[in-house]
């Protein structure tokens, strides 16, 4: 099966373990299944890409690097779930647009993964105001 | 849907272990005191409508977007800010 056809001229991914998503993601509540597809020369993003339909894929990034002040409150009926804290990863899913200064991250649900235990959530980090569509790379290119 | 009046103080039963009481009335704003068991996921419907939605239009932009052509810029000014900085 063609690892990332939620693409748009999809690169060769390579394929990763299934991640099972025991409640879904938000508002999608059937897909169950993903894998954490790596991209060819990016170590900043990777496709979180549903097993349960092959179009349907997330562009996610781990969001210290353009957030470093970035946290939120873990319930612990996650934590309980999601085995060791440090194996457990905090991705935010990026919208993409056709210029850099134009792409979003959704930093009001995150996306909690242990790759090792193959187990992830999307949670509401609710507590801060977050937005859904906080800018990646605000100033993008415009020197 | 069912409909009930309650009174602040007021409380209301949902199934065996979960209890809502009206906490505080201020005008339009109502205060909800939630006791649940902890595996209930308790969500304010506004942010699950705005991440419900903005899950699915990163799905939808992912396929009008030349991905690796546009990860590939932001790559590329995050080296350059890296390297403005050292």
């Amino acid at each position: 099966m063609p690892v990332n056809s939620a693409l748009k001229n999809p690169p060769d991914a390579i394929e990763e373990k299934v991640i099972t998503f025991p409640e879904g993601l938000i508002g999608l509540e059937d897909y169950r299944t993903f894998t954490l597809a790596a991209l060819p020369d990016q170590e900043l993003f990777r496709v979180l890409q549903s097993l349960d339909d092959e179009f349907f894929g997330l562009i996610v990034t781990e969001p210290f690097w353009f957030a470093p002040e970035y946290s939120f409150e873990l319930p612990d009926t996650y934590t309980a779930k999601l085995g060791k804290p440090e194996d457990v990863q905090v991705f935010v899913a990026i919208t993409l647009a056709d210029e850099p200064q134009d792409i979003t991250a959704n930093l009001l649900g995150p996306i909690v993964i242990n790759r090792k235990l193959g187990v992830g959530f999307q949670v509401l980090a609710a507590e801060k105001e977050y937005s859904t569509r906080y800018k990646i790379c605000p100033s993008g290119g415009s020197k | 849907m069912l409909i009930l009046a309650r009174k602040k103080n007021q409380s209301l039963r949902i199934g065996d272990d979960i209890v809502i009481t009206v906490v505080d009335v201020q005008g339009d704003q109502i205060r909800l005191g939630i006791n649940a068991p902890q595996d209930v996921k308790i969500l304010r419907q506004e942010l699950y409508d705005a991440v419900k939605d903005s899950n699915r239009q990163a799905a939808q932009a992912a396929h009008q977007v030349d991905v690796a052509a546009v990860l590939k810029q932001v790559k590329q000014l995050k080296e350059e800010e890296t390297g403005s900085k050292n």
